[in-house]
């Protein structure tokens, strides 16, 4: 009985590690490779606590939880710089460091002999001293840190966390501030990984190094990748799965180390086959369905230009005037002199050989450069200094030519995620104003299938992103541009590639687009098709502007053919 | 003074240790772009490998050290071929090749502590005579891991520079594509590389093994030593990777003068921080 | 008889049936014949994104096409490996870095008879290329990378030249240089065709320079072909932008 409730608490503990990694990995795609450092955080945050300032419980956990999640937040430092395997190798060094200060800082963490005699914790003045007494408690932990974890996946936070995973500068370019979700989910996941480490040194009495080594980060790694990354029971599950596994061991007459170093082999030997077999886990990933299925029938399919998509103002009206913008890469003015004017209700092309400098200029435009001289004007306001997520928030949007989109989230969860000022991305309202973000997500929901309507999609509306054509993945790139609310438009190649009849129903959207106020530029190569959509054209090649004018007069011109072309 | 001496001398003769270590991963990591966190357990397994001829089967040193060069070598082949070469012809994202080569990394230090036992191993039998310079000292052995290194490195350039093999591995380590568009085969070429590469390690191994002994965790140190040295002197350049594992031995060694013996990791942790923060995208990038 | 045979038709070298290729599940070539004579010069035009790359990606083996088939000098190829395409005679010169950046311009060059067995030979083609290229021969202790973008794309030309292929596939050579270097690498390109009697293959998108030496032109509009013939028609500007 005993044991059996210690391998159930175990299962606990390691339950809330696997979850709390999965946020960072699975749904932040953030491969920062340091729980046990967490995890070692709590633990030690209460065993000091409790044996050096004799404070109890639950107060240990929550001091615990906030230097931890503090750590986290000196983590995400490192996780904004570099990314893939430098981020990885950078974490595990911190793991190592993490062992380093814990052996070395005597005084406080008693070294290689840790902090023992950590007094258990008292629940109306019962010690849970034992497995069994001490389970109910670790199982309602388990309980608490998963809905934390559930109802961020589920929240809008969650599903910006997942777009930001599939795609960071698509993420940006619909007004995600990466910095402050990597900081939170960071913050987060650090802080729910400390409360395994409160428990288990009230639990065991006893707290050494060697119980967060580089090992047991790896161990959770392969609960979580074992269990399906960006899924929350699938993580549960490996827990179970992983903690359970070793056990048969215990019936096998071996020593306690070498039963400690099988164990391990059992982990490492898992987690090749598991990548080998079976890359995506046991489960798959958790879809967190939107409620469409309650707006869908109200929305008319192929829905008129409506309120959703209109800018206010007049048209004909400048709204974004960028003069003698430049860009130089060490040495290489890649655009030198590009001085252009966007209206509303006016679709401008902009046409040039390649290397011209034409997505440069959209980079500038949007915040992904910064110009090294010039200015944009964005109704008087300059742009010039802004992030990109700060320029999208102000009003201008950019897609790009390899569409960028979020493939494993659904078409609405694409044009969702894309919303401005959503409730739901800030934490505090998801944990606590969950009725403002309920009815927030509902508008949403009823504004993202609108949108999906304006473009065609809304018989796709709950399909995979990757699952569509390419003619829909375009479609879906526009819908997620209008999503964003901006007024100003810019398109790179929205025509590319696709056969006639989509490039019409395309080029339709576009002018519908103008009527309803909307400033738009585009990059594009089929010169029929500029001719047939422009109000005006913007010819640049060696990154300045050659001339600017009506398509049918510029494209009589003979040297700019000759340029065109070579 | 003397302890100035005898610092800058231990950085020496370390750097010499740690070149070898990064070489060896600068060939595998340059040439196939694989983390091979598992170069770690590998370089223990050759040192072992190499005990084992020494203590058990009473080979002499010198017999054991070639032995135990070429079994290190088929284990890195090894583990190229059946862990990593999967995963390359998938077309696996890099992060799952590196969360394998982990996988493989405790497999291996394990297996070592069950089947060697994981207290430090040496060898009694090798004599080597130990040297003074004023207080300071240094030993034959040491004296070994600079020839070591010497020569190793010495042979890797020429044969990176003279062979027609060589040469291919350089086009492989500067631009795969073009390799395969004037026709290397880059899986023969990638076997190639593991099997130098843990060659190299084991040689730093077997040195190891006469100057401190063997523990299981003895790998851990070593792959992450060698990473950052050939993140610190550029990725792709040979003798960017052996200054550079100079110069972290060099300032782990002079910083013992102020700083105490147990930190020793972490200094070479916190360089590689200074280091990937600074300049994320790596120090070197090649012309 | 042979008097008035004035319009010879040469073999065909390479054919391409029916390919379509992609990436993943997104086609970018649809279906597309291509035939390359023996001793020609065929530029492939078409704008950005038209599937030019892919499909001579495809035809070269360092793409899978998702269906159809390419023959050289009869033999079916399809799907084969780079390494015996380029033992049989094709080369490619690939868009932007097609040179190892930091090797010496001489071992370029050697590098580019790797599958060669011979070394007398590999050395009589090399001082040909260098011949062809002067300027290999002056640099050829320098880094590859530390040439002008002009110098470098000879360079790749010469590494391809190095095994003395029947088919020279070009991707872009003019791609990232100045007009007058342009200029210069296509006078390159009709230098080797005419020299070495060799067909060549051109991905071009600057019409001006490449339409003076193509002896025939293919022009691909979003993964299709939409014209092939004589280079004449298309020095009509305003047909070429309606093609476009």
């Amino acid at each position: 009985m005993e044991y059996l409730a210690h391998v159930l608490v175990m299962v606990c503990l390691y339950g809330i590690l696997a979850t709390s990694f999965n946020l960072l990995i699975g749904f932040g795609g953030i491969f920062a490779l340091a729980h046990a450092t967490f995890y070692a955080s709590g633990a030690y945050a209460a065993g000091i606590l409790a044996t050096k300032l004799g404070i109890g419980f639950p107060f240990t956990m929550l001091a615990g939880m906030v230097v931890t999640a503090a750590i986290g937040l000196l983590v995400a430092f490192p996780a904004m710089r570099v990314g893939s395997h430098y981020l990885v190798v950078i974490t595990l060094a911190l793991q190592a460091i993490t062992i380093d200060v814990l052996m070395n800082s005597k005084p406080l963490t008693g070294g290689p002999d840790g902090i023992p005699g950590i007094p258990p914790v008292s629940l109306f003045g019962t010690p849970l001293n034992n497995p069994v007494a001490f389970l109910p408690l670790a199982a309602v932990m388990a309980a608490l840190c998963c809905a934390v974890a559930w109802r961020l996946g589920a929240s809008p936070f969650g599903r910006s966390l997942r777009a930001m995973r599939e795609n960071e500068a698509a993420a940006q370019a619909v007004g995600k501030n990466l910095v402050r979700m990597k900081l939170v989910v960071f913050a987060l996941s650090a802080g729910l990984a400390s409360v395994a480490g409160s428990l288990v040194a009230h639990y065991i009495a006893f707290v050494n190094p060697e119980s967060f080594t580089i090992e047991e980060t790896i161990l959770i790694l392969a609960m979580v990748i074992l269990g399906g990354m960006g899924n929350l029971w699938g993580s549960l599950a490996g827990a179970a799965i992983l903690v359970l596994l070793p056990e048969g061991l215990k019936f096998v007459h071996v020593p306690g180390d070498i039963a400690d170093m099988v164990r391990q082999v059992i982990y490492g030997v898992v987690l090749i086959v598991i990548l080998r077999l079976r890359p995506e886990g046991l489960f798959p990933e958790t879809v967190f369905r939107p409620p469409t299925g309650a707006v869908l029938p109200t929305v008319p399919a192929n829905g008129p230009v409506s309120a959703v998509v209109r800018a206010e103002g007049a048209p004909g009206e400048v709204v974004v005037s960028a003069k003698a913008l430049a860009k130089s890469f060490g040495g290489i003015k890649a655009v030198k002199d590009l001085t252009i004017d966007l209206r509303r209700g006016e679709i401008v092309g902009l046409i040039g050989p390649n290397g011209a400098g034409k997505t440069t200029a959209f980079n500038l435009l949007s915040g992904f450069l910064r110009p090294t001289g010039g200015s944009i004007l964005y109704h008087g306001r300059d742009l010039t200094k802004l992030k990109p997520h700060e320029v999208v928030t102000a009003g201008l949007a950019r897609s790009f030519q390899d569409l960028k989109l979020f493939t494993k989230l659904s078409v609405v969860e694409n044009i969702l995620v894309s919303l401005p000022r959503q409730p739901g991305d800030n934490l505090l309202d998801v944990y606590l104003r969950p009725g403002l973000v309920r009815r927030a997500e509902r508008e949403n929901v009823a504004r993202a299938l609108e949108i999906a309507s304006f473009v065609g999609l809304l018989a796709k509306a709950d399909e995979v992103a990757a699952n569509l054509s390419y003619a829909e993945e375009k479609l879906l790139v526009i819908a997620r541009l209008l999503a964003t609310g901006a007024d100003v438009l810019l398109l790179d190649e929205p025509l590319s590639g696709l056969d006639t009849g989509t490039v019409e129903r395309i080029c339709g959207v576009l002018r519908d687009l103008a009527r309803a106020n909307k400033a738009i530029c585009i990059i594009e190569h089929n010169l029929e098709v500029i001719r047939g959509v422009c109000d005006e054209i913007v010819f640049i090649d060696e990154g300045r502007v050659l001339t600017k004018g009506p398509p049918d007069t510029l494209m009589r011109d003979r040297e700019l053919a000759e340029r065109y072309f070579g | 003074m003397d302890l100035l001496i005898q610092l800058t001398l231990n950085g020496l003769f370390n750097g010499a240790h740690f070149a070898l270590l990064a070489m060896g991963f600068a060939l595998i990591f340059g040439t196939t772009g694989v983390v091979h966190f598992a170069y770690g357990p590998v370089y223990a397994v050759g040192a072992y490998i190499v005990w084992a001829l020494v203590a058990l089967a009473g080979l002499p040193f010198w017999a054991a050290v070639i032995l135990g060069v070429a079994a290190t070598a088929a284990f890195g082949v090894a583990s190229y071929l059946f862990i990593y070469r999967p995963f390359e012809i998938g077309g696996s994202p890099p992060f799952v090749v590196l969360v394998a080569s982990l996988g493989l990394f405790i497999v291996l230090k394990n297996l070592i502590g069950i089947v060697f036992g994981t207290d430090v191993k040496t060898v009694d039998s090798v004599a080597y005579d130990v040297h003074f310079v004023g207080d300071a000292f240094f030993t034959t052995v040491q004296v070994g891991q600079v020839l070591a290194a010497l020569l190793v490195g010495c042979g890797i350039a020429l044969f990176l520079r003279a062979s027609r093999y060589g040469k291919a591995i350089r086009a492989m380590a500067d631009n795969r594509e073009m390799a395969t568009v004037i026709g290397i085969d880059t899986k023969r070429l990638s076997i190639l590389v593991f099997a130098l590469g843990s060659a190299v390690s084991a040689v730093a191994g077997s040195l190891v093994l006469l100057r401190d002994g063997l523990n299981p965790n003895m790998g851990f140190g070593a792959v992450f030593v060698a990473f950052v040295a050939v993140i610190v002197g550029g990725v792709g350049s040979l003798r960017g990777a052996v200054i550079a594992g100079f110069l972290l031995a060099f300032v782990q060694s002079l910083g013992m003068w102020q700083i105490p013996t147990e930190w020793q990791n972490t200094i070479v942790f916190v360089v590689l921080f200074g280091f990937l923060l600074a300049r994320p995208s790596g120090i070197v990038r090649r012309a | 008889m042979s008097a008035i045979h004035t319009m010879p038709i040469a073999e065909p070298l390479l054919e391409v049936r029916g390919l379509s290729a992609g990436y993943g599940k997104r086609a970018v070539v649809h279906d597309v014949d291509l035939t390359v004579r023996a001793g020609e010069i065929r530029v492939l035009l078409g704008h950005n994104g038209a599937g030019k790359t892919t499909l001579v990606r495809s035809v070269f083996g360092l793409i899978r096409p998702s269906s159809g088939s390419v023959r050289y000098r009869g033999e079916e190829i399809t799907k084969r490996r780079c390494a015996d395409n380029v033992k049989a005679g094709i080369a490619l010169v690939p868009q932007g870095h097609g040179i190892f950046r930091s090797l010496t311009v001489r071992e370029n060059l050697e590098l580019g008879a790797y599958t060669a067995d011979d070394p007398a030979a590999t050395k009589t083609n090399r001082d040909a290329v260098m011949d062809l290229f002067p300027i290999l021969r002056e640099r050829a202790g320098q880094i590859a990378g530390t040439m002008s973008g002009g110098q470098q794309q000879m360079l790749a030309m010469g590494m391809a030249l190095m095994h003395r292929p029947d088919v020279m596939i070009l991707d872009e050579p003019s791609i990232g240089l100045a007009p007058n270097l342009v200029q210069r690498v296509m006078e390159a390109i009709a230098e080797v065709n005419r020299a070495l009697r060799m067909a060549v293959l051109m991905v071009e998108q600057n019409v001006v320079h490449a339409l003076p030496i193509a002896q025939s032109v293919t022009v691909l509009r979003t993964g299709r072909k939409i014209y092939e013939g004589a280079p004449e028609p298309l020095g009509d500007r305003q047909y070429l932008m309606t093609l476009f």
